[in-house]
């Protein structure tokens, strides 16, 4: 039986621009750009070199202190270029795409081993197979440490960001390896695993099997976060590890052990306002594929992200798409500064307060447009953050303690429980413009680096 | 518009880093994106933001605080003109009032916000848009009577040892407001109490509703006292009667109260602690008081509240998000000691029943500690829950 859990904090963003229900087509693109933003990418070296050829699912790049763990090529072709930023970090390597797809050798398991594998092998193999950095480990939200044990498993299958993809949508034809895939990732862990999901989830994938213990988040954003999921089922303390999985991540788990190779493909949905409606939707696409090819063109203030619009990265038209990424959101930006913007009565803009007109208005969806609404001032509205993050945290202190470095008091109040994603919608609220989730990701960072 | 962007546009060029007016910059930027919204964009998650920023805010607050100064300036011309022995009427009351306050607010407002953009320019930040409404709370707690050049060293006073000295906006212990109106009223006592400071007319000495409270013997029936001198329950509630600029008309306050709770930018915890504190405390004191007590203790809770400037400053002072508690249990107790100790300063402090400004500046001073207490409860709590669910539930 599955464990109801009713999320009263929060609140949903109303949001224009939903990716409706069609799919759209992608072909291989001519070139694709691997993008290391989802890794940290010092912690990686290099083992191809412009000019190799690369098949999909060989290795492209090694972990420094973990050789076994690679991040694989999700195509076949030639290595034209490994581009790097700032500070000479690695940003993304461009691949000529081959017309042909070849994989690496496939090395399957038959459906009789699947069953039998022990912890070593899956975590062996995924190492090795390029999806061990989908694995997710808390706290600290970082790339999982395969050497640990974690206490539980958590597979969200549930998105409640704004405009976020259907889940039944993404499990729609992938039912069986999603449930394969959940069978193998239950077996890292000896404590529990959680399968998280929401009320709208109809999918035959989603229901109560042997060793999955099943949660049903009712509520609003941000019910399908994670880090609500881990606080309300586990609670995460010092000493304590969790690993946690998306949906997708699953399924690529399950088609590397069933196929035997690297499935690079993943459900994206093509969402937000900034994109004509006829172009939003669901794509089966590959990762590295650039962004503009999933687009195509649009206004050059409009600016395209690589998840929701509370919680994502922002990136280059041109870049390619992440290993990742579920979705991406294309902003409206660049109406320009407006004149006396305080004074007006403001029936199209949206606000969790009542200081605008169209609090008193009937009309439920909003355009917004990537702006931060104001400038940065002190903390003056103290009491905005708390029904807006999930968790058994007092936001306000634990900002406070952060900004004055006490671990001590940092640990006490709870940061272990928290990620950044987790205080997206109270930066939202934030009337001073406070950015609260870089605040809580120096937080952790200094945890990290002195606490534990 | 075009034109005038494109103004401020070259205008920002000579403010830059490394420019003549660099120094200015904070006043500049002041100016620039009260004109025009600031258009900035997020470059990290989350990428759209709320609407309200604190300019939005901090407008709404002062929308809030219209009411009472409006019926503030009539009032403070229409109490001149009865003085006078003249029928006052609307217009002629408004613009008197307006001559007599309309220049202390404008004083308040110039002299604090020299030193707000004095402090941003040599901290090199922004200028708060809390200053806004600092200016206008403190004229408004003012009598119509009190010497411009002492409204400017009161309000100097407020910002700078109130608010600036412990970093500014956000930062500050109390509310700068009160700080500079306490600063008045330890300094220049004469100017901001007694009996002849309310009423804009020389030689007139009228004795607010407090005082005449204050000064009865013992065993008089307040309630009638009041009404034989012409202050019935609703003249006090409506605000006919002489006070601080703002503070007569409690009616105005309910208005302000409600736009602030539905904007959703004061606190109700803290607003309906403050009612609770005073009906406890006065309804106690009513409870037992015998005939020969003193007429304050005798006074019913209803009438408490229409009395001094409990209801502004339960709804303007009180509510300061800044200075009072941050936790629910916090503003719940903040709340009610303040109505409690407003009562006990009018009941047992007949020198000087006025005590809201007190009552709110002590609980500000209090207000780190209920967050201390009601932090460190929430962390008992969590640790309970922590070991209880040794290695997950």
């Amino acid at each position: 039986m599955a464990r109801c859990i009713r999320i009263r904090k929060g609140r949903n963003l109303p949001l224009t621009g939903e990716a409706g229900r069609q799919w759209r087509d992608c072909r291989i693109p001519s070139v694709v750009r691997v993008p290391f933003y989802e890794f940290t990418a010092q912690d990686f070296r290099f083992l191809v070199q412009p000019h190799d050829r690369v098949l999909l699912g060989s290795p492209l790049l090694q972990k420094r202190n973990n050789p076994a763990l690679v991040i694989v090529s999700p195509v076949s072709g030639r290595v034209t270029g490994i581009v790097r930023g700032e500070r000479r970090i690695p940003e993304y390597l461009e691949i000529k795409t081959d017309i042909r797809q070849e994989t690496v050798t496939p090395r399957p398991f038959s459906p009789e081993r699947l069953p039998h594998l022990d912890r070593d092998e899956i975590i062996a193999r995924m190492l090795e197979g390029g999806v061990w950095p989908f694995v997710c480990q808390r706290p600290f939200g970082r790339m999982a440490d395969p050497s640990v044990l974690p206490q539980a498993v958590f597979v969200r299958a549930m998105d409640t960001s704004p405009l976020a993809p259907d889940i039944n949508m993404i499990l729609q034809g992938q039912e069986d390896d999603f449930l394969l895939g959940l069978s193998l990732v239950r077996r890292l862990t000896t404590g529990s695993t959680y399968l998280c999901h929401g009320p709208e989830a109809a999918s035959r994938a989603i229901g109560d099997f042997p060793g999955i213990e099943r949660a049903v988040f009712r509520g609003p954003h941000p019910a399908g976060n994670t880090g609500t999921h881990v606080h309300h089922l586990f609670s995460l303390s010092r000493g304590k590890v969790v690993w946690t999985f998306d949906v997708q991540d699953v399924i690529a788990v399950a088609r590397l052990f069933r196929e035997g190779v690297f499935c690079p493909w993943r459900v994206v949905a093509l969402t937000g306002e900034g994109l004509p409606p006829d172009r939003r939707g669901y794509v089966r696409v590959m990762a590295g594929t650039p962004l503009e090819s999933l687009t195509g063109a649009i206004n050059p203030q409009a600016k395209v992200v690589a998840g929701n619009a509370l919680w994502g990265v922002l990136r280059e038209k041109s870049s390619g798409l992440g290993f990742m990424t579920n979705q991406l959101t294309i902003l409206p930006g660049g109406s320009g500064r407006k004149f006396l913007g305080w004074l007006a009565p403001g029936e199209n803009l949206f606000s969790f307060r009542r200081l605008f007109l169209s609090s008193f208005l009937p009309g439920t969806f909003f355009k917004m447009e990537i702006c931060l609404n104001g400038s940065p001032r002190a903390i003056v509205l103290n009491d905005v953050y708390d029904d807006l993050v999930a968790l058994d945290v007092l936001t306000f202190f634990l900002i406070k303690a952060i900004l004055a470095g006490e671990i001590e008091e940092m640990e006490r109040l709870g940061i272990l429980e928290c990620s950044p994603e987790d205080f997206a919608l109270a930066a939202f609220a934030c009337p001073s413009k406070t950015d609260i989730p870089a605040l809580i990701a120096r937080g952790l960072e200094l945890m990290e680096k002195e606490g534990i | 518009m075009r034109f005038l962007r494109k103004i401020f546009d070259c205008a920002g060029e000579v403010f830059r880093p490394g420019r003549p007016l660099e120094r200015l910059f904070p006043l500049f930027e002041a100016v620039d994106t009260f004109l025009f919204t600031p258009g900035e964009t997020p470059r990290c998650a989350p990428f759209v933001r709320d609407a309200a920023d604190l300019k939005r805010v901090m407008v709404t607050v002062i929308a809030a605080l219209l009411p009472s100064a409006l019926f503030g300036i009539y009032n403070t011309g229409y109490q001149a003109i009865l003085a006078s022995g003249k029928e006052p009427a609307l217009m002629e009351a408004m613009m008197l009032g307006a001559h007599i306050v309309l220049p202390i607010i404008l004083v308040s407002y110039l002299a604090g916000g020299f030193w707000e953009v004095l402090f941003a320019c040599v901290r090199k930040r922004t200028i708060s848009e809390g200053f806004l409404v600092t200016g206008l709370l403190f004229a408004l707690t003012l009598p119509a009577t009190i010497p411009l050049w002492q409204v400017a060293v009161g309000v100097s006073f407020g910002v700078v040892i109130g608010k600036e000295v412990f970093g500014g906006t956000g930062m500050n212990l109390v509310n700068p407001a009160l700080a500079g109106r306490a600063f008045l009223f330890f300094a220049y006592p004469a100017s901001i109490s007694g009996d002849t400071v309310w009423v804009a007319v020389d030689g007139v000495t009228r004795a607010t509703p407090l005082s005449v409270v204050a000064s009865a013997p013992a065993g008089t029936n307040p309630v009638e006292l009041l009404v034989s001198r012409g202050y019935d329950w609703s003249a006090l509630f409506f605000g006919f009667c002489p006070g601080s600029i703002g503070e007569t008309s409690r009616l105005a306050c309910c208005v302000g109260l409600g736009v602030l709770l539905i904007a959703g930018v004061a606190s109700w915890r803290i607003v309906v602690g403050c009612v609770l504190g005073l009906l406890a405390v006065s309804g106690l004191l009513l409870f037992f008081a015998g005939p020969q007590a003193s007429a304050f203790m005798r006074l019913p809770p209803y009438w408490h509240m229409v009395l001094g400037s409990f209801a502004f400053g339960a709804v303007f002072m009180a509510t300061d998000p800044v200075s009072s508690a941050a936790t629910s249990f916090g503003r719940w107790v903040y709340g009610f000691c303040i109505g409690a100790l407003v009562v006990v300063i009018r009941v047992f402090n007949p020198a000087y029943p006025e005590g809201t400004m007190l009552a709110i500046l002590l609980m500000n001073i209090f207000a780190p500690l209920l967050d201390f207490v009601a932090v460190e409860w929430h962390v008992t709590r969590r640790n309970h829950r922590l070991q209880g669910a040794k290695g997950g539930r």
